[in-house]
């Protein structure tokens, strides 16, 4: 298998879904979504629409949710390995004394990052806000054998050589997920530019 | 277009009815030779009468028309209302796309809850690090940790 360069901007829609478009996402979505609709069952009392218009707002409303699949997936991974107690303790070292500025830190045991976001559709008519549609966004990255390049308090690059992936967009409160993608993914992937560790007490 | 029937119908028997009644009228006088001139006359007699019952026929259904309410094609039975057709659809469909296309779907983003745990949830907590020096002419990786964090 071909390891996967993550970079800055790589996506979850790149990654996961060969880069499709809305559309085609969309009509992905509509097989998993409440047989009612969503936007029929969160619209208020008063501004009822006939059945075609309901239709017409659903895949605009599941197009849109399509591009939640835009997140930079870096960030979420960057953000979890920067939780992990080694490369705080990595960084303040690096940070300290510049003669141990470069540090490879690698991870034996297998873990996993769990980056969880609730993203909504705020429906507007006339200025003003008639309904909410929430979904959540769940990215999990298992990471195995990973060796992290720390220097001077940032993480430089990050190597995976069995990292798995599992992707679910689904709306709240309804099962089953509109998506859901898992697959194996080695991780090779250069930090430009480095992204500083946060550290407990700010240094 | 009934009043037009009317009249081609009127206009038709009357000439039928003359071409039917002039020659026995004609030929009551002219076989038995009475007088030429008495079989000529009875002939133009009976033209005449039956020209002028053509004419009587016409007027009387012109009139019996014309006390029906005159112009017929309005009185056609009013069809009822049809079902919408095809344009009639497409003028509904294109008002509720207006009302779906009158609101606006906006994505409102949040920031993601990000946590890292053991996979098979023992926390063991094992890492190696290594220092690398980059000083000119000593390039050295050294091991500085191995086991618990």
């Amino acid at each position: 298998m071909v390891a996967t360069e993550l970079g800055r901007r790589t996506t979850a829609r790149a990654v996961a879904f060969d880069d499709s478009s809305d559309d085609t996402l969309a009509a992905g979505m509509a097989a998993n979504m409440p047989r009612g609709g969503i936007a029929a069952a969160n619209m208020p009392r008063q501004r009822q629409l006939p059945p075609s218009a309901y239709r017409l707002l659903d895949g605009r409303i599941l197009a849109a949710a399509a591009r939640f699949l835009d997140e930079d997936l870096s960030e979420p991974l960057l953000a979890g390995l920067s939780k992990y107690r080694a490369l705080v303790k990595a960084a303040r070292d690096s940070l300290a004394d510049p003669a141990h500025a470069d540090v490879i830190v690698t991870l034996i045991d297998p873990y996993e990052i769990t980056s969880t976001q609730r993203p909504y559709l705020a429906l507007i008519a006339d200025d003003n806000e008639i309904a909410r549609v929430s979904f959540e966004i769940k990215l999990v990255f298992g990471m195995f054998e990973t060796s992290v390049a720390v220097r001077r308090g940032a993480i430089e690059s990050v190597e995976c050589n069995a990292c798995a992936l599992a992707i679910t967009l689904s709306l709240v409160g309804w099962n089953p997920p509109l998506l859901h993608r898992t697959m194996q993914l080695p991780v090779r992937l250069p930090v430009r530019p480095p992204m500083a560790i946060p550290l407990p007490d700010g240094r | 277009m009934t009043r037009t029937r009317l009249i081609l119908a009127a206009l038709g028997l009357s000439f039928v009815a003359s071409l039917v009644l002039t020659p026995p009228a004609a030929a009551d006088n002219c076989d038995i030779f009475i007088s030429p001139e008495d079989c000529q006359n009875t002939g133009w007699t009976i033209g005449v009468i039956a020209t002028l019952a053509g004419g009587v026929a016409v007027a009387t259904a012109a009139t019996t028309a014309g006390t029906r309410g005159g112009d017929t094609d309005n009185r056609e039975p009013t069809p009822p209302p049809s079902p919408p057709g095809p344009r009639t659809i497409s003028r509904d469909r294109r008002e509720e796309d207006r009302a779906a296309e009158d609101i606006e779907v906006r994505p409102i983003a949040d920031s993601p809850s990000i946590a890292i745990r053991p996979i098979d949830g023992m926390v063991r907590g094992h890492s190696i690090r290594l220092q690398a020096h980059h000083d000119p002419g000593w390039q050295t990786v050294q091991e500085v940790h191995r086991g618990r964090d």
